[in-house]
């Protein structure tokens, strides 16, 4: 569904991310880890159009390289940006609104989203800065989902939530999981991104380093330690 | 000292040659050609110098100002006044004070007044301006450009009113102009390069990081305000001293938009931006000029006279600059931070700071021991909506508290509170007995608060070094004192190497260090981190508990730590204090606060228990 050929990103001159291939398959879930600076935000946002790169990117028979974010977006690739990026002087029900494609679908789709995310329909008056931290990622999530993507991709969406609204997050991701959504995500805690995918990509200084399967990684302990830097 | 600078001697001597040479170059054409070209050159470097001026306020602070041409006719009337004739000054202007009338100064010493004058009324001009907000500053300028417009076309009997003034004496020459606007480039260049200059560019890359560094916004933009109303000034007193005539509309709205175009073109965050846009806009405007008035194009086509070409022309230059080349010309940068100026060998790029440069250990300011950080009672709502119920906190000197609960428990707002950004409805915050609401976040700076955001707030368009160096430089510490500090930090969080690059440029993970990095710059006592591991993997995690556990020793502070990932949060913390809904609901040592119920309940969720069993 997703295919990346030999995709270089680079930023004044300076290229952090050195010839990645990868493919996501539909259904598929698959999890990018690997440290700080590895490239995992750069390949992303090159992806959705957000960082010059050369390669290409395809998205079902489309190409995406050149093609501006916004058109990226209107072909079903959905992006929960690192920092979640919600509309905070909006109200939750308006950002759950500007999310969906047509007005006229919106109503039962929006129906559908808010009865996965009771705590959204609670606030739905609210200002969306208002919410905690772990509720406008739910948030962040559900605008993504109201534009019915075919992919769905997620820049570490545990990223500054409480261990316990991790917890939520992930229980939330494995339903959309279960119910066949494409998704590729980023994370920094490798164990549990490793146990959440059916295939992970561990990448460092721009390359990919490893891939498997989880059980193959699970058992592939010089990955875990040269990468991660986990003891086996 | 080789590795304790923000560049190396050759790309800081390329940044100022460049444009003085450009400047050289541009005279010599002058002096050489027609009087009427040498008319031309000389009125280019005037107005070359009131760009420079725009330059030092707009490119460092990021704010546009419209208003820096009323300081270049505060500075023009000033310098023909000083200058005027007697005979002509009882013509022209019977009600000026007779002291002035009588100055009959030299081109130098009038030239010289006229930027003191220009300087002193962008002071009290900026005093209650510099106030408001940076989205009002654009407009409040503007207004004052109409008021000095104003007051010069109708003080009929002081300024001569709206047919203005002739007869000034014209001892402008090219050579003159020259040297005043290489002058120019030289002070704006050491204004942009010291420790006030470098605090302005932090306002400018993020307003709330410079505050949390104990930058004064509003003092810094007042005081490049003031240099850039003096440079102004000067520009203005050599052009009138060039033309020999005036009029209050000599320095308005038209010459408002060509300077701002030349800036904006140029590049406004670099006074090498300043210098070729103001060369290349008013080469293409003479050019066009001379088409519009009905030349001939290299002899062959003949075009007839097209009133509004030069003005078409300068509309289309910007509009192509805007889409094609947002940062103008120069990129933004200095001449000798042109990468291809860098690869011809001219110039170098600043090497990663030597190792163990830095004096070790050596704070950049000295702080007296103090006692501990205290909030009492500290009460918030938003709306109605209870943020922080009647919270206490209490921290000792060289003590790490944590800080958790789940998202929403009001954490960061009391770390806003604690830090000044936020005023609480109740309670009080005291810092070695002495009462700390009501101080502003940069007061609180200095008083010896230093936090990290959730989010990371690089300055991003400085490099690594700078970014930390600011810190000390929020203090007041000198431009080497602040290096050997920043140097120093970077070091110990393993960040020296990356520190050459603009911040912008760094992953997330090194952006979040590097603020870090900031607030211990500025010699904390206390240290407020809010979620520094966020976007860290495992291994980096225990880099910075590592690092974080030496803080205490190494930099004399206590550290305040909110954190969710528990395996930072218990190897540091001696006490930590959980928070639910406003409320503190616990506190205690690590073991104690993770053992409990309630904390498990609300926070930690059961599959953390889970995981511990395991």
């Amino acid at each position: 569904m997703l295919e990346l050929r030999d995709v270089r990103v680079s930023y004044s001159g300076i290229e952090v991310v050195h010839g990645v291939d990868l493919g996501v398959g539909r259904g598929e879930v698959v999890g990018m880890i690997g440290p700080n600076g590895a490239g995992k935000s750069s390949i992303l946002r090159s992806i959705c159009g957000l960082a010059p790169s050369s390669g290409r990117v395809t998205f079902g028979d489309r190409v995406l390289t050149g093609l501006p974010p916004e058109q990226i977006a209107r072909l079903g690739l959905a992006l929960v940006p690192e920092g979640r990026h919600i509309f905070k002087t909006l109200t939750v029900a308006e950002n759950l609104r500007l999310g969906a494609r047509q007005e006229t679908e919106a109503v039962e789709l929006m129906e559908r989203t808010l009865s996965r995310f009771p705590i959204l329909r609670e606030r739905a008056g609210q200002r969306a800065d208002r919410l905690s931290g772990g509720e406008q990622q739910q948030l962040a999530i559900a605008r993504a989902l109201l534009g019915r993507p075919k992919l769905l991709v997620l820049d570490e969406p545990s990223l500054g939530l409480a261990p316990k609204m991790i917890d939520v997050i992930y229980e939330l991701l494995g339903e959309l999981r279960e119910e066949g959504v494409t998704m590729l995500l980023v994370e920094q805690n490798a164990a549990r991104t490793i146990d959440f995918c059916d295939r992970c990509l561990v990448l460092s200084t721009g390359r990919v380093r490893a891939q498997g399967s989880r059980g193959e990684l699970q058992s592939n302990h010089d990955v875990l330690r040269a990468y991660l830097g986990r003891q086996p | 000292m080789s590795g304790e600078r923000f560049r190396t001697r050759q790309s800081a001597a390329a940044s100022l040659l460049i444009p003085l040479l450009l400047i050289a170059i541009t005279a010599l054409i002058g002096a050489n050609g027609t009087p009427s070209l040498q008319d031309t050159v000389t009125a280019i470097l005037c107005n070359l110098i009131i760009v420079i001026g725009l330059q030092v306020y707009v490119g460092n602070s990021g704010v546009y100002s419209f208003g820096q041409l009323g300081f270049a006719t505060a500075g023009a009337y000033a310098a023909a006044f000083l200058t005027l004739p007697a005979a002509f000054a009882l013509l022209q202007t019977p009600s000026l004070p007779h002291f002035i009338v009588d100055a009959h100064l030299g081109a130098l010493p009038s030239t010289l007044i006229a930027a003191a004058f220009s300087a002193l009324l962008a002071v009290v001009v900026g005093l209650p301006l510099m106030r408001t907000s940076t989205l009002a500053i654009p407009i409040s300028t503007f207004a004052f450009l109409i008021v000095v417009y104003d007051v010069v076309a109708n003080w009929d009997r002081v300024t001569g009113g709206s047919s203005g003034l002739v007869n000034i004496p014209t001892t402008t020459s090219v050579e003159s102009a020259a040297l005043w606007a290489g002058a120019a480039v030289v002070l704006a260049l050491a204004y942009k390069w010291s420790a006030s200059g470098y605090r302005l560019q932090a306002t400018r890359e993020d307003e709330v990081a410079a505050r949390s560094i104990g930058v004064g916004v509003m003092r810094e933009r007042l005081i490049a305000f003031g240099l850039s109303g003096a440079l102004c000034g000067i520009g203005g007193a050599l052009a009138v001293h060039q033309s020999g005539v005036l009029n209050p509309a000599t320095f308005y709205f038209g010459a408002t938009v060509t300077t701002m175009t030349m800036l904006v073109v140029g590049g406004a965050r670099s006074v090498f931006g300043a210098v070729i846009g103001a060369i290349a806009i008013a080469t293409v405007n003479e050019l066009l000029r001379s088409v519009e008035n009905g030349a001939s194009l290299f002899g062959a086509i003949s075009i007839g006279e097209a009133p509004g070409l030069a003005a078409i022309g300068l509309g289309l230059i910007l509009l192509a600059t805007m889409i094609a080349m947002p940062s103008g010309l120069s990129g933004g940068r200095e001449a000798g931070e042109l990468t291809w100026l860098q690869r011809l060998g001219l110039s170098a790029p600043a090497p990663p700071p030597a190792r163990g440069a830095a004096a070790a250990g050596e704070p950049a300011i000295d702080r007296p021991p103090g006692g501990a950080l205290r909030a009492e009672g500290i009460s918030l709502a938003f709306a109605g909506l209870r943020v922080l119920d009647d919270v206490d906190l209490g921290l000792e000197r060289g003590e790490v508290l944590g800080l958790i609960g789940p998202n929403g428990a009001g954490k960061t707002t009391l770390v806003n509170v604690l830090s000044g950004f936020q005023a609480p409805d109740s309670g009080t915050v005291s810092l070695d007995g002495a009462d700390l609401i009501g101080r502003s976040p940069a007061r609180l700076a200095h008083d010896g608060l230093g936090r990290t955001f959730q989010t990371a707030l690089p300055f991003p368009d400085l490099s690594g070094l700078e970014n930390v160096a600011v810190g000390a430089m929020g203090m007041g510490a000198g431009r080497r004192r602040a290096l050997a500090t920043a140097a120093d930090v970077l070091d110990r969080l393993d960040l020296l190497e990356q520190a050459r690059l603009p911040a912008g440029a760094l992953p997330a993970g090194s952006q979040r260090l590097l603020g870090i990095a900031r607030a211990l710059a500025i010699g904390p006592r206390y240290l407020l981190l809010d979620e520094p591991a966020a976007g860290l993997n495992e291994a980096e995690c225990s880099q910075l508990v590592t690092f974080l556990r030496n803080v205490p020793n190494d930099f004399g502070c206590g550290i305040l730590l909110i954190e969710h990932d528990m395996s930072i949060v218990m190897p540091l913390c001696s006490r930590v204090q959980v928070l639910d809904d406003g409320m503190t609901i616990r506190i205690g040592t690590p073991q104690e606060v993770q053992a409990d119920p309630a904390v498990v309940e609300s926070y930690l969720g059961s599959s953390f228990l889970a995981a511990v069993d395991a």
